[in-house]
C-alpha cells in the first residue's frame, strides 16, 4: 500500500509531488480537475508557458514519470466530491490536502474518521502557511477552526496573493509529514511558516476537541 | 510589465509587500547558480517561475536531479533541450538580462563571492540550513557560518530546501528580511529561523570604547600603545597594556630588534590576568589596537605576523585596529578582521571624535 | 455627492476578479499620496472586492456610485 494520493495539483499538490518521488515512493494518485492558466505559473512549477489550457493532472504526471522511470502515476482529472471523496482516497497511505478551496478542505478532513486515511492539510493565505497532519482520532479542521465560513466570508481580491516559493515550501513540507509522521494519537503539531516581515516558523501543538462532529468517535460510521 | 507578465504573475503583484514595484524589482535582479543537485535545480525552478533571471553557467546538472526542470539533457549527454532552454520554457523572463546579478549556490562550493543577495544551501548535522545575506551583511560572518557546514541535502530534504531558498532569494531581492540570515529544516521538515550570531567584524560597534582608547594612544607617543577593546554584556571597554617591547629587548635584543617606537608587545602575566578576568565577567577580547606613532595605519607585515603566527590567528574572532600617531594625536587609522582564511583591512574614520 | 476630481481614470468593467485589483493596485502605484484614482467597475464581486481591497492596502474609499449602464464608479485616495 505504498500509494499517496494528492488533491489538487497546484501550488501545494506540485511541490508535494516531487518530494514524494524524490523520497522513493513508487505509487501517485493525482487527483485534480482543472487546466493550466498562465496565473498559475509562478508557484506551479511543472507547468510551463505552452501547457496553459492542458489539465494539470495530465502535464503532471507525463512531468513525474520523466522525472522518475519507475514511478507510477494515476490522473485522475475530477474535482474531489462528497460522493467520491472515500472511494478516491480508500487504499492510500496518506493523502495531501492540497486543495484551495474551504469547502474540498472540510471535505477532505472529515474523510479520515471514515477512511482512516490520513489527510495531511496545507493553506498558504498571502504570507502565511499552515500545514498539519489529520489522522484517526483527530484533531482535524474542526477542531481547529470550527464550522467552515460561510459564503460572506469569502475573502477580498488583495488575499489571493501567493508566493511560489511559500507554498513550495508548504507542499514540500506536507509530503514529508505524511511520510514521518510523530504526533501522539488525539493531538497533532501544527506547523505554521510566517513570512511577513521576518521569517518566522511555529509550531503549535493541538489536541482533538472531544466529541467534535468531524473527527470525534460518533463520527467513525463504517 | 507586459499584458503577460501582468497577468501571469497577478497573484504575486496582489502581496501587500510586492505590488508591480516589487515584481518588476524581481524580475530586475538576476541569480547566477553555482553548485548542483535537486536542491539547487528546485530553487533555480521557483525563482524562474516567479520572474527572476537565471545563469547557469556555474551548476552542474546530473540526471535524477532535474525535478521540476524534467526534459534538460544533464552533462554529457548529447541531446535534448538544455536546462537554459528548459527555464526559458517554464518561463521567457528567465532568460532576460537583469539590472543585477545575485548568486544562489549549494555547498560544497567556492564560498568567496561578492554577488548579493547570496542564498547558500547547506547542512549541519542532519539538519538542511539555507543562508541569506544581502549587501548590507557582513561577508566575515558570512564566511565564518558557512564554513563549518555540510553538502546541501538530497532527496526528499532537497526540495523543501529549494523551495526555502527561492523563498529568501525572492524576499532579500523584496528588501524584506535581515542582511544575514539562515533557516534550518530538520529532518522531520520543521522550519526554524536561526538568528545570526553577533558580528564581531564590524568597527561600529566599538565607538563607545574608542575616546579612551585614543587618549591612551597618544599618551603613549612617541612609543607603540596598545591594549583591548573587551565586549560583554554591558558593553564594550577599553582595557589598556604595557607595551612591554623594550623589557623583552632588554632581555634579549638579537631576538627582540626592533624599539618600542615601531612595535609592542603584550607582557604574558598581564595577558593572562586579563584573560582570566574577563571570562570571569563574561567578557572577550572584541578588538585588538595599537598605535604606529609618525607611521601609517597600515596592518604591517610584522603585525600580521605577530596576530598569526604560521597563518593562523591567535584571536580568529577579534578584529585589530592600527591607529597612527602623529605629533602626539591620532589622525587615522585602520581595522583589519580576519574573513576565515585572510585578514581583510579597510580604512576606520576617526572624524567626529571629541577632541 | 460630489464627484472627486481623479488624477487617473481606469476602465476595469471588463475584467474579473482578482484581476480587477490588480489592475487598481498597478494603477495606484502610479500615483502620488493623496492623488485620487477613478474607477469604473461591473459585477457584484468587484463591487465588493475592489474597495475592501484597497481599504486593506491603506486607501480611502471616497464613494461608490451606480451609473445608468449597470457598472459602477468607484472613486480611492491614495494611501488615506
Amino acid at each position: 500500500m505504498d500509494a499517496v494520493a494528492i488533491v489538487g495539483m497546484g501550488g501545494l499538490g506540485c511541490p508535494a509531488s516531487l518530494t514524494l518521488a524524490q523520497a522513493g515512493v513508487k505509487r501517485l494518485t493525482l487527483i485534480d480537475g482543472d487546466r493550466i492558466e498562465l496565473s498559475n505559473l509562478p508557484r506551479q512549477p511543472w507547468y510551463r508557458t505552452a501547457d496553459v489550457g492542458r489539465t494539470k493532472v495530465s502535464v503532471a504526471a507525463e512531468r513525474l514519470t520523466a522525472a522518475f522511470p519507475g514511478l507510477l502515476v494515476s490522473a485522475l482529472f475530477e474535482h474531489v466530491r462528497p460522493e467520491t471523496v472515500d472511494r478516491l482516497l480508500g487504499g492510500h497511505r496518506f493523502a495531501v490536502d492540497g486543495t484551495d478551496g474551504v469547502a474540498a478542505k472540510y471535505l477532505l478532513s472529515d474523510s479520515v474518521a471514515r477512511t482512516g486515511v490520513p489527510v495531511v492539510f496545507g493553506g498558504v493565505v498571502q504570507l502565511e502557511a499552515r500545514v498539519f497532519r489529520i489522522a484517526l482520532g483527530g484533531p482535524c479542521l474542526r477542531c481547529l477552526f470550527g464550522e467552515p465560513p460561510g459564503a460572506e466570508d469569502v475573502p477580498s481580491c488583495a488575499r489571493a496573493g501567493v508566493l511560489g516559493a511559500l507554498a513550495g515550501v508548504a507542499g514540500a513540507l506536507q509530503a514529508r509529514l505524511g511520510l514521518s509522521p510523530d504526533d501522539p494519537p488525539g493531538s497533532a503539531r501544527v506547523h505554521v511558516i510566517d513570512a511577513r516581515g521576518a521569517l518566522r516558523a511555529r509550531l503549535l501543538s493541538v489536541s482533538a476537541v472531544p466529541g467534535c462532529p468531524g473527527c470525534g468517535r460518533e463520527r467513525r460510521a463504517a | 510589465m507586459r499584458e503577460d507578465q501582468i497577468e501571469r504573475y497577478s497573484r504575486t503583484i496582489l502581496l501587500q509587500p510586492v505590488g508591480g514595484r516589487g515584481q518588476e524589482a524581481l524580475l530586475g535582479t538576476g541569480a547566477r547558480l553555482a553548485g548542483g543537485g535537486p536542491a539547487l535545480l528546485t530553487a533555480a525552478a521557483y525563482l524562474a517561475a516567479g520572474g527572476t533571471p537565471v545563469a547557469v553557467d556555474g551548476a552542474q546538472v546530473a540526471p535524477g536531479e532535474l525535478g521540476f526542470l524534467s526534459g534538460a539533457r544533464g552533462a554529457g549527454e548529447p541531446a535534448g533541450p538544455s536546462l537554459v532552454d528548459v527555464l526559458q520554457a517554464l518561463n521567457p523572463d528567465a532568460a532576460a538580462e537583469p539590472r543585477d546579478w545575485g548568486c544562489l549556490l549549494t555547498l560544497p562550493a567556492t564560498r568567496a563571492t561578492g554577488a548579493r543577495p547570496q542564498v547558500t544551501i547547506g547542512a549541519r548535522g542532519d539538519a538542511s540550513l539555507v543562508w541569506g545575506a544581502d549587501a548590507r551583511a557582513c561577508a566575515a560572518c558570512l564566511g565564518a557560518w558557512l564554513g563549518s557546514a555540510g553538502p546541501a541535502p538530497a532527496g526528499a530534504a532537497a526540495v523543501e530546501a529549494g523551495a526555502l531558498a527561492a523563498l529568501l532569494f525572492q524576499r532579500l531581492v523584496l528588501g524584506l528580511g535581515p542582511a544575514l540570515s539562515a533557516v534550518a529544516l530538520d529532518p522531520g521538515g520543521m522550519v526554524q529561523e536561526l538568528s545570526a550570531p553577533r558580528c564581531p567584524h564590524r568597527p561600529g560597534f566599538l565607538l563607545p570604547a574608542l575616546p579612551a582608547a585614543l587618549r591612551h594612544l597618544e599618551d603613549c607617543h612617541p612609543e607603540e600603545g596598545c591594549g583591548v577593546i573587551l565586549e560583554g554584556p554591558e558593553g564594550v571597554r577599553w582595557v589598556p597594556l604595557a607595551n612591554a617591547y623594550a623589557r623583552w629587548a632588554a632581555r634579549d635584543p638579537s631576538g627582540f630588534p626592533r624599539s618600542p617606537r615601531s612595535a609592542f608587545l603584550f607582557e604574558p602575566v598581564d595577558w593572562l590576568a586579563l584573560l582570566r578576568a574577563a571570562d570571569a565577567r563574561g567578557e572577550h577580547v572584541c578588538c585588538v589596537v595599537h598605535s604606529h606613532p609618525d607611521g601609517s595605519s597600515g596592518f604591517s607585515a610584522e603585525d600580521r605576523a605577530q596576530a598569526a603566527p604560521g597563518g593562523s590567528p591567535l584571536l580568529p574572532g577579534a578584529s585589530h585596529l592600527v591607529v597612527s600617531v602623529q605629533a602626539g594625536r591620532a589622525e587615522s587609522a585602520n581595522w583589519v578582521s580576519w574573513d576565515g582564511s585572510a585578514f581583510v583591512e579597510a580604512p576606520f574614520s576617526l572624524s567626529g571624535r571629541p577632541s | 455627492m460630489s464627484r472627486p476630481e481623479p488624477s487617473l481614470v481606469l476602465d476595469i468593467s471588463a475584467e474579473v476578479c482578482p484581476m480587477t485589483y490588480v489592475r487598481t493596485k498597478l494603477a495606484l502605484e502610479t500615483l502620488r499620496p493623496g492623488e485620487v484614482l477613478e474607477v469604473r467597475l461591473r459585477g457584484d464581486e468587484p463591487r465588493r472586492n475592489v474597495p475592501a481591497s484597497a481599504r486593506v492596502e491603506g486607501h480611502a474609499v471616497l464613494g461608490l456610485e451606480p451609473q445608468a449602464d449597470g457598472s459602477d464608479l468607484l472613486w480611492l485616495r491614495k494611501d488615506g
